[in-house]
């Protein structure tokens, strides 16, 4: 039998690899607990799934990829991202960080899952423009894909509206500044461009409705489906234009018998 | 051949087979019903809408200032509860009758307040109807009815209109008023947004003869932050070329 011979650039070749599979995997583990955001405010209760632990949220708590952040009833918080975007999460809300890539200060990618409940991003635009989808928010039935920078998005289950034929599950995006693109994982071509000033709404496994304006087109905005911007004046859930009978209604009758002097 | 009263179908009748239906309907109707208006019978009395509201209607023939509350309170998702209290001023022009009881001669200036309660209906979203009657204190003392309807048509677009009709009849001077608008949406943005449309208002009965009334083009701006709105209208009609300014402000407390 003759001894194999091992040739030299094999040896390097198989060094190259381990080391360049250790390198992967710890630099892929240091790039997890790479902090994401943190916790720049708080009121009430919140918890923080992160693996298998469940951690209590509290006010500058460092957020980590993949994080699963839910709110107690009756209580927000707010996530600043390193870019310094916002997202504002809403009462009886759960949210996941799914990826987040930052570089020197920029977003290059931004995804956000929304579980339930209402969340409001206000994106960072400073030094650039955003490029299409590179903020993102998915719920379970409506990818929103962020050209604007302040709008709300909310997703509820388990009630149905009327006009709906009995579907339980919707995504309502209300947009405030700049545009938001907006489809159906279920029909993602169907995509529908929302400008500031106005609302859509995705039911259940159809392409999202034709943007209308906020308050009209009827999507339920933070305040009114168990969030609270910044209280109950702000919660108004639409322009009746003007209320029936306030401003529509008739003045008194008009005195048309002349008296006879 | 004696007939059976109870064997004539009242009124009372039909509104009890009606409201059998209501409560004891078969599946497939209580399905239906279901797919309508889920959760109809679902108390909710969650949110206090207040409205108070000003404006002022100027012609050459009469001059009115108004100004109230309202007070919507939500009972289930499809129907509240509605008070409403309006003060009016009501300047007469020269030599021209008390148009609130006609006969009575000239007075230049009348002052009443009008006191209403009844339902709201949010049949279909964007859509409410507000049934309501009460009564005149002061300078005119007649029952009144009125019915007001407001819907919003092709609310997902960039342009919606809204239809807005409100009548009502008073038992004084027997004068039944109407005010039909048509208004679309010209611009929605963050803070407000802008309509534009025409309408006016009719009269009929009682001491009109025929019909009369006062139409012309409107725009009205609702301040979303503010929860604040202003319409403007100018016109002509049986009084005279006339202006009119509606004033607006919300407020929603949820609990």
């Amino acid at each position: 039998m003759f001894a194999k011979e091992r040739h030299p650039a094999t040896d390097s070749l198989r060094i190259a690899l381990i080391l360049a599979v250790a390198w992967l995997y710890f630099a892929s583990s240091a790039w997890a607990q790479q902090p994401v955001g943190t916790m720049t405010q708080l009121n009430g209760t919140a918890q923080v799934q992160r693996g298998g632990s469940t951690l209590s949220a509290s006010l500058t708590m460092a957020l980590e990829l993949h994080d699963q952040v839910k709110t107690a009833a009756d209580s927000t918080l707010t996530i600043t991202l390193a870019d310094n975007s916002t997202l504002s999460l809403y009462q009886s809300s759960t949210l996941v960080l799914d990826d987040n890539v930052v570089t020197a200060g920029v977003r290059e990618r931004t995804l956000v899952r929304l579980v339930i409940g209402n969340v409001t991003a206000v994106v960072n635009t400073a030094g650039r423009t955003i490029a299409p989808n590179n903020f993102q928010i998915y719920t379970p039935n409506a990818i929103v894909g962020v050209r604007g920078t302040d709008f709300d998005t909310s997703y509820s289950e388990g009630v149905v509206r009327p006009g709906y034929e009995g579907c339980e599950r919707y995504t309502d995006v209300v947009v405030r500044e700049g545009v938001v693109a907006i489809s159906n994982p279920a029909n993602p071509a169907a995509v529908v461009e929302v400008p500031a000033g106005y609302e859509t709404t995705v039911p259940c496994l159809l392409p999202p409705l034709t943007g209308g304006p906020i308050g009209i087109a009827g999507a339920a905005a933070p305040g009114t489906a168990g969030g609270g911007r910044t209280g109950a004046a702000a919660a108004v859930s639409g322009f009746s234009a003007p209320p029936p009978g306030v401003g529509s209604s008739p003045p008194p009758a008009p005195p048309i018998v002349k008296v006879v002097q | 051949m004696a007939k059976w009263p109870c064997m004539r179908p009242s009124a009372a009748v039909v509104k009890l087979l009606v409201l059998g239906w209501m409560l004891f309907a078969p599946a497939p109707a209580k399905a239906q019903l279901q797919n309508l208006y889920p959760n109809f019978f679902e108390l909710k009395p969650d949110i206090l809408d207040v409205v108070a509201f000003g404006g002022g209607f100027g012609s050459e023939k009469y001059g009115t200032i108004q100004e109230g509350l309202q007070l919507d309170q939500r009972i289930t998702r499809y129907f509240g509860a509605v008070g409403r209290v309006t003060g009016y001023q009501l300047w007469i022009g020269d030599n021209f009758d008390n148009p609130l009881m006609p006969g009575t001669g000239h007075q230049p200036r009348l002052n009443f307040a009008r006191l209403l309660g009844g339902v709201d209906f949010a049949l279909y979203p964007g859509t409410t109807l507000f049934v309501l009657g009460g009564g005149d204190v002061g300078d005119s003392t007649g029952a009144v009815i009125e019915g007001d309807l407001s819907s919003w048509l092709l609310s997902h677009s960039r342009h919606p209109v809204n239809f807005s009709f409100s009548s009502n009849h008073d038992y004084q001077n027997h004068v039944t008023a109407s005010e039909i608008d048509l208004r679309a949406v010209v611009s929605s943005t963050e803070t407000y947004l802008i309509t534009a449309g025409g309408g006016g208002a009719i009269y009929g009965g009682g001491v009109i003869s025929g019909l009369a009334g006062q139409g012309g083009p409107d725009l009205g701006i609702y301040f979303r932050g503010y929860a604040l709105g202003l319409a403007l209208q100018g016109g002509y009609g049986n009084a005279g070329g006339f202006g009119q300014l509606s004033i607006i402000k919300q407020w929603d407390f949820r609990e």
